[in-house]
């Protein structure tokens, strides 16, 4: 499910992209919106004012607003676990993200929150081979061109819990999402929602909680 | 191949300790005046603390937005959105069933994190979503209400970092109103 992990120790000089992509399944849905995109018009030029008005511009391009199938990727994250106790869940599940190789970075269990993230190498062969031979080819027509390429990524989870008294049950909710970082410093970030995710997380709960002798 | 002593490690691993810690970047405030500030982040609910934040937390994850930090005790929870946007929210109880949230967002640009002051982002991209959540009717702040300011929303840790770069000590407090 998760590529190789990779150790990177420098700190990398990160700028922020604000280019919105949503990625589903294996294939993709993006969106962007012109403002955000470096050199459109005096969007990304940033400062007290120019801040504001790029943000008043992302504002009436409808930009941070909700997504448009929030409901739907709601609906993939969330099950439903029939045990009364919210806690035990919550510890089944810290104990699934860590077996998946996650480092806990946020515990708040009055809240149902937990937070964790793993560091994983971003490289890909093919998109490198592709970039060093596009260098090469602009380089013979006397063109220069800087390649560039996914270098680090951090995969982050979002989990919450909220007890349903009067179904006796407790439901989850699970999100991933990914940041990338490649080797301009360019960051982005991409939610990671294709059913998989969720399904197999939500799997791996009810079995630890089997083994524990819950079902649910 | 030589082993290196014990004494080299220890003075490597005393070198690492006294490395400094990535600062934050900095923080613009916005000009707004205090009240007005309070105003556009401030809405009353008709629930208990508790419900209230998990409220919170379930609309953010609604929206989009990753959890940095929640924080039980002072009702904190702290949020990142795409790469660009991070939000904190604080619930305080007011009265036997009522609760206060105050949210403060801002926008990461180059080499700084800037402050948003706009009502109509407050209102249409976290209050009104909060208040479906909820299924309840959020409320303005009576002018003059003693909300505690909203944190500057906490930073996550990127990808190749150890650590969470790390705010200034004066970035908790509330935005200086206009003089």
């Amino acid at each position: 499910m998760w590529p190789s992990q990779k150790k990177t120790l420098s700190q990398p000089l990160i700028f922020w992209s604000s280019t919105e992509n949503v990625s589903v399944g294996g294939g993709g849905e993006r969106s962007s919106f012109a403002a955000d995109q470096p050199g459109a018009g005096d969007g990304f030029i940033f400062g007290r004012v120019s801040a504001k008005h790029q943000l008043g511009q992302r504002i009436r391009h409808g930009g941070w607003r909700p997504p448009a199938n929030a409901a739907q990727i709601r609906e993939r994250e969330t099950a439903r676990f029939a045990l009364r106790d919210e806690t035990t869940l919550l510890v089944e599940a810290t104990a699934v993200l860590q077996d998946l190789g996650f480092t806990i970075e946020e515990s708040a269990p009055r809240l149902g929150v937990l937070a964790g993230a793993k560091d994983r190498d971003a490289t890909e062969v093919g998109q490198v081979a592709g970039q060093i031979a596009m260098t090469v080819g602009l380089a013979l027509l006397g063109v220069r061109y800087n390649p560039v390429w996914d270098k680090d990524q951090l995969i982050r989870v979002t989990l919450t819990t909220l007890p349903l008294r009067s179904e006796g049950a407790v439901q989850m909710r699970v999100s991933f999402e990914r940041i990338v970082i490649n080797t301009q410093g360019l960051a982005r970030a991409e939610r990671l929602i294709a059913p998989e995710f969720s399904s197999g997380f939500f799997e791996q709960v009810r079995k630890g909680l089997a083994s524990r002798g819950i079902r649910a | 191949m030589r082993t290196p002593s014990f004494a080299a490690l220890a003075a490597l691993l005393a070198l690492a300790a006294c490395a400094p810690q990535q600062a934050a970047d900095p923080f613009v405030p916005s000009t707004k005046p205090a009240t007005e500030l309070r105003a556009m982040q401030t809405r009353i609910v008709d629930a208990d603390r508790q419900t209230t934040a998990r409220g919170v937390v379930a609309t953010l994850q609604d929206l989009g937005y990753r959890i940095t930090r929640a924080d039980a005790d002072t009702g904190t929870i702290s949020a990142t959105r795409q790469t660009g946007l991070r939000l904190a929210a604080t619930v305080e109880e007011r009265g036997r069933n009522q609760s206060t949230v105050r949210a403060n967002a801002s926008v990461l640009g180059v080499g700084r994190e800037t402050q948003v002051d706009d009502p109509n982002f407050y209102q249409s991209n976290f209050f009104v979503p909060l208040g479906n959540t909820m299924a309840r009717t959020l409320m303005a702040a009576p002018p003059g209400g003693s909300g505690r300011a909203a944190p500057r929303p906490a930073a996550e840790r990127l990808p190749g970092q150890r650590q969470a770069p790390v705010a200034p000590a004066a970035s908790g407090e509330p935005p200086p109103a206009r003089p």
